[in-house]
């Protein structure tokens, strides 16, 4: 026993370590620290260089504690109102934003003879752009006042509402639930989602100030219990623990989600960077070459179906052709949340 | 199909996550090319 | 003046109006306060030519500069052939004792005889503010009094 948590406690301090030194070398050369945790991942676990055997217990559960925060925080940072407003004015875009690019990953999966699960699964992997990574792009490069930025946003903000009704009914696919049963998924999903927008836009400040306190340490606390009773609930109820989080992000709202914002974020960094690690742990490098051709093949179309969606959204704005192309570019970055839903996927080994 | 699809997601995010941020960076260089209009940039004026 | 306010989903806002040059001048505030000024590209007008972070100090002065600098200078030429009467701006910063307190409630004009001619607030113009006027952060006041009234002033909003 004595033994094995002094192994545990060496293997993550170093796999941190790691974490770190990539984190700089990634602020270094401008890139998003997401690919070096996934690539650190892979080359620490399962037939990579060095195999770690003591992390597992804890790098479970942290890693969905990692995911919770990820949508958790997604959530905090959109008030209910932006999220409204956003839908009202980019739904068409929205539209043409899931046909085009979800369309290819669940093309590829049927073709690659996964089923319509594992075309579901493609299919979001390759439609949701990484929120993180662009918001780091337009700010890294000076771009949040230019004309297009805007439009990015809110294809983005619809992005997000889509995961808030596709995690649900991707929950009780995976979990082999019949037709019958996802549609009833889907149902309740759009049920609770909205009625969480309307809590959120009447209440938001109720909800606020249940979980509001002047105590940084009871404020935390309360918080991250209050997020982690809605996505365990949300849970047993099949609607995804992250979809629970994410609601109850967009419900609170003000000056208590600027905090909370504050609060979370560097435990935020830390439980996701371990749920990149531990989706990388998983997967066996050398099962990667063989995929490589169809990931570049997929990357290049998706990457096309991106500009489009985007330079078509701002152009509907009035936005010239190169604020359309930048808007096109930016949006080709997948991140977290296609690691998110491959996770899951992974986890219910379907 | 689980570790397939791992190594798949994998690999196309960290294609896509790499590619992104750089081809955001290269862009508009990239279009001026394609136009063939050197860009230069006047003078904050009026 | 039309400022076209745009939302920032999960950012902030930004703020800008056109010149008649053509040109997006304005502001791009972030949730965490940061502010900085940007400055549409004259090829370009959707992208920037600079984004340039600003502190409140920094931004506060400048607004001074183009907005209120134009007021207090027609005031003092207005009132040059009156020796000894001047005019003289004053910021209420964020932690003033006056910050959300009404304009009648600093008994400036009865304390100092300097009389506050004109408030402003977000780049308009309050002329003649009333007692009842509630003043914020970020409002720039313009009096009008003595010097010795003036440095009186000053003591009180930064003191109370």
């Amino acid at each position: 026993m004595e033994a094995s948590s002094a192994l545990t406690l060496i293997e993550l301090g170093a796999v941190f370590f790691c974490l770190g030194v990539l984190g700089r070398l990634a602020g270094r050369i401008g890139l998003s620290p997401i690919p070096l945790y996934l690539l650190g991942g892979l080359f620490f676990g399962n037939g990579g260089l060095i195999e770690l055997e003591g992390l597992n217990e804890f790098s479970e559960i942290a890693s969905e504690i990692g995911v919770i925060l990820l949508l958790l925080m997604l959530g905090l940072e959109y008030t209910a109102k932006e999220l409204v407003t956003g839908l009202r004015q980019s739904w068409l875009s929205g539209v043409l934003d899931i046909v085009l690019n979800f369309t290819p990953g669940a093309v590829v999966a049927l073709l690659l003879g996964w089923g319509p699960v594992g075309a579901m699964v493609m299919g979001g992997v390759t439609y949701i752009s990484s929120s993180g990574i662009v918001a780091k792009v337009l700010t890294d490069l000076g771009r949040l006042g230019n004309r297009e930025t805007p439009v990015i946003l809110s294809l983005l903000v619809f992005e997000d509402l889509a995961m808030a009704v596709y995690l649900p009914i991707l929950t009780t696919v995976l979990a082999g639930a019949s037709f019958a049963g996802g549609m009833q998924s889907v149902g309740i999903s759009l049920v609770v989602v909205t009625v969480v927008l309307i809590i959120a836009l009447r209440f938001g400040n109720v909800v606020s100030a249940v979980v509001d306190s002047k105590d940084r340490e009871v404020f935390l606390l309360t918080v991250l219990g209050a997020a982690l009773l809605v996505a365990g609930v949300a849970a047993a109820m099949q609607v995804s623990a992250a979809v629970g989080a994410f609601l109850l992000g967009i419900a609170i709202s003000g000056a208590t989600a600027t905090n909370a914002t504050r609060l979370l974020e560097p435990l935020r960094d830390l439980f996701a960077a371990i749920f990149f690690v531990v989706f990388g742990l998983n997967t066996d490098p050398a099962t990667i070459p063989p995929v490589l051709g169809v990931a570049v093949l997929l990357a290049f179309i998706t990457a096309l179906t991106k500009i489009g969606t985007g330079w078509w959204a701002a152009r509907r704005q009035g936005v010239g052709r190169l604020g359309r192309a930048r808007a096109g570019v930016a949006l080709i970055a997948r991140g977290e949340f296609s690691i998110v839903i491959a996770g899951l996927a992974v986890a219910s080994g379907a | 199909m689980t570790g397939e699809l791992a190594a798949l997601a994998t690999a196309y995010v960290l294609l896509t996550a790499i590619i992104g941020p750089v081809a955001a960076r290269l862009v508009e260089p990239a279009m001026g090319l394609l136009q063939r209009k050197p860009r230069p940039e006047p003078l904050p004026a009026g | 003046m039309k400022v076209d306010k745009t939302p920032l989903p999960g950012i902030g806002m930004r703020k800008d109006i056109v010149t008649s040059s053509g040109r997006r001048i304005g502001t791009v505030t972030q949730r965490d306060g940061e502010t900085a000024l940007i400055i549409s590209r004259q090829d370009d007008p959707d992208a920037c030519l600079v984004s340039i972070p600003l502190t409140a100090d920094e931004a506060a002065t400048l607004g001074n500069l183009l907005g209120a600098h134009q007021l207090v200078a027609q005031l003092t030429e207005e009132h040059r052939d009156l020796p000894g009467v001047n005019t003289r701006q004053f910021l209420i910063i964020s932690g003033s004792p006056f910050d959300g307190y009404r304009l009648g409630e600093t008994r400036m004009r009865t304390r100092t005889g300097a009389s506050v001619v004109a408030a402003l607030r977000e780049g308009r113009v309050e002329p003649s503010p009333a007692p009842d006027f509630t003043l914020h952060a970020g409002d720039l006041l313009v009096a009008v009094g003595t010097a010795e009234g003036l440095d009186a002033a000053a003591d009180i909003l930064s003191g109370g």
